[in-house]
């Protein structure tokens, strides 16, 4: 029994664990230029693997990449940089892989200025002790075009939609008529501002809280440009409450332009397209004030709301004013529906900038996402058939990876 | 470990906390001078802190600090930023504003493109397509021990999403069959919407249990909530904003807005 002790401590170095081999490091195919796949042939002895990578070279520096892993692992997709915009990719990196033993301790967890030594000195060892293979170099590069099946559907689909835009424009301009179903909330905008005609009050106008790029908020300046139109032939008056300035900015524009076409352009008063605050609910309580002092008789609530959505519908509900929301932020929606009159659902905000503009290019627009509604209500359909029958093959379609 | 000893400075901004979240509250009496305070105080502050934190994060780092490091590039961005300000300088060269504005939105929505049809469209397509027949095979028609998973639920899913789709659909009128499924469509969307209302109010209220915690000094360590007295000042905030509402009251003040109303 003895011996075998003797034999067994004699033997231990020899069965620490071997480094792994085969390591290969291969631009993926539809790369991003941000992702380099490594592979390599696991060793039987191995507890566990871990991967350094330097962007330096063969000598390092070397920082651990990924890690531990069960010594089984063989392949990793390596994100080189998480960052892009602060950390561009270099132009080459160089990876080790480190097999180790069961005792090997974990990376260490240091924070502050602490942890590049810490990592260093943790990595120093586990060169100088453990097993490793040769440093292999890879190079990121970014694929020009990405072939994978999903990418493809997208862009047949962005394709096919700019087309069908493009000959629902052209059969507009020549005279077609383009059939837009009514929706109620168009008649209610229109008698909302009959009302506070009538009542001699203000119409308040809310383009949401995001920013003026948020396609949400050009909806809904596409719409504020009709509401004002409107609003100056009524001769009234309609406050708009911005919480970004840049929208406050093209508000004031888009207004001034609506006032000008309604043959009023000496009705607009600048000062009431207002910048209340870009703090969310600071803004919100700012509004708030707007409809408790000047009491509009009207709320219209279109674009991107968050949070401030059920506060600001309680808060016109309290001040008895016919309220009219949409939005397409699903969250907020049950929200608008509970506190509002009348509340545009999801698509139906894009589609009222498009009703009320008769602009032919946002009619074909309107006309192209519909013909891609009844497209995907098809796909669903025969995919969930195929996907029952055991074939994964439109759920593949539809899967952007890479 | 000694117990830690709050400045004077630290008790009157947890008072001062206390007073503003009360005088927020009041608004629940009606818009009164108290709350107009705190409406206004939290504007200013907010903008005054968000202008410092848009040249410290942004305008320094991205353009002052470039700029001074040589990188020519950075002029780009600078002269966009004065065509905004145009307006300001005369109406007649208000039209440069537009330029910098179509810029921003143009670039969005180009980064945007494939992220947003991958994130709305692509990945809920992919995901809306259920295997029935394992679903079949793993929970059979209704699973109460997985949520409710079953061939109902897969079927409920696909027929569901398909019906909110047609009810969007704005390019035929609705004959008796496309009204049908549009309502049915807005069945399934009220049934969510409802799912959703509960869940976010009951958020709500752990952000007013939040407030009311504070106003006890329940969310402070009890070391602390010794050197500020939270409840007394609780009651003291709260007898002045009471009594201030009663002499404003008594004054005249709030006649306004009942007659406006």
């Amino acid at each position: 029994m003895n011996l075998l002790i003797l034999f067994a401590a004699l033997l231990a170095p020899v069965l620490a664990a071997t480094p792994a081999t085969g390591l290969s490091v291969e631009t993926p195919a539809y790369s991003d230029g941000l992702t380099l796949s490594l592979s390599w042939t696991a060793p039987d002895d191995a507890h566990s693997l871990i991967l350094l990578r330097s962007d330096q070279g063969e000598a390092g520096p070397w920082h651990v990449a990924a890690g531990p892993w069960p010594g089984t692992k063989a392949e990793h997709q390596d994100k080189v940089t998480t960052d892009p915009t602060k950390t561009p990719p270099a132009a080459h990196y160089w990876y080790r892989l480190v097999s180790l033993d069961e005792d090997t301790a974990p990376p260490p967890e240091a924070d502050g200025d602490d942890a590049a030594a810490a990592e260093q000195a943790y990595v120093a060892a586990l060169l100088a002790g453990q097993p490793a293979t040769a440093a292999v170099q890879g190079t990121p590069v970014a694929s020009w075009l990405s072939a994978s099946p999903g990418y493809l559907l997208l862009l047949a689909l962005i394709v096919s939609v700019g087309g069908l835009m493009l000959w629902f424009t052209d059969r507009a301009r020549k005279g077609h008529e383009m059939f837009i179903r009514r929706m109620p909330g168009i008649d209610a905008i229109e008698e909302g501002i009959g009302r506070a005609t009538e009542m001699g009050k203000p119409v308040l106008y809310v383009p949401g809280i995001d920013e003026l790029q948020d396609i949400q908020t050009i909806a809904s300046m596409l719409i504020l440009g009709q509401i004002s139109r409107k609003v100056a032939e009524y001769q009234s008056d309609i406050v708009v409450s911005c919480c970004i300035p840049i929208v406050r900015e093209v508000a004031d524009e888009v207004v001034g332009s609506g006032y000008m076409l309604a043959g009023y352009p000496d009705a607009y008063n600048p000062k009431n397209v207002r910048f209340i605050s870009s703090e969310q609910f600071a803004f919100t309580a700012g509004t708030n004030g707007i409809i408790l002092r000047e009491k509009p008789a009207t709320h219209i609530f279109l674009g991107r709301f968050f949070a401030e959505s059920l506060i600001l519908a309680e808060t016109g509900y309290v001040n008895r004013s016919v309220q009219i929301a949409g939005t397409a932020e699903a969250t907020q929606l049950p929200f608008f529906v509970a506190a509002c009159d009348y509340t545009l659902i999801g698509e139906e905000l894009f589609a009222v900038s498009a009703y009320l503009s008769k602009d032919p290019r946002l009619v074909s627009s309107l006309k192209a996402s519909d013909y891609v509604k009844v497209f995907v209500v098809v796909m669903l359909v025969v995919g969930t058939i195929a996907a029952s029958f055991g074939s994964s093959f439109f759920i593949e379609l539809f899967t952007i990876s890479g | 470990m000694e117990p830690s000893v709050l400045s004077s400075l630290d008790i009157a901004g947890a008072w001062v906390s206390i007073a503003l979240t009360l005088g927020i509250f009041s608004f629940l009496y009606a818009d009164n001078p108290v709350y107009k305070l705190a409406e206004h105080l939290f504007l200013g502050i907010s903008i005054g802190i968000s202008m410092t934190e848009m040249y410290y994060g942004v305008v320094r780092p991205n353009l002052i600090d470039k700029l001074a490091a040589g990188n020519v590039l950075s002029v780009v961005p600078l002269v966009m930023c004065a065509m905004l300000f145009a307006r300001l300088a005369s109406k007649k060269l208000g039209w440069l504003a537009r330029i910098p504005i179509a810029f921003i939105v143009a670039a969005y929505a180009g980064v945007k493109l494939t992220g947003e049809a991958n994130g709305n469209l692509m990945t809920q397509v992919a995901q809306s397509m259920p295997n029935l027949a394992e679903l079949w095979r793993d929970h059979g028609i209704w699973d109460w021990s997985a949520d409710g998973a079953g061939v109902f639920s897969g079927i409920f899913l696909v027929v569901g999403l398909s019906a909110c789709l047609l009810h969007f659909y704005f390019s035929a009128r609705q004959g008796p069959t496309m009204r049908g499924i549009s309502r049915f469509g807005v069945l399934v969307l009220m049934l969510s919407f409802g799912a959703s209302f509960g869940y976010t109010v009951m958020g709500r209220i752990s952000l007013a249990i939040g407030r009311a915690q504070e106003l006890l000094g329940l969310d402070k360590p009890a070391e602390e909530a010794a050197q500020i007295h939270p409840q007394l000042a609780s009651v003291v905030c709260g007898v002045l904003v009471i009594a201030f509402l009663v002499v404003w009251r008594l004054r005249g003040g709030g006649a306004e807005q009942e007659e406006a109303a």
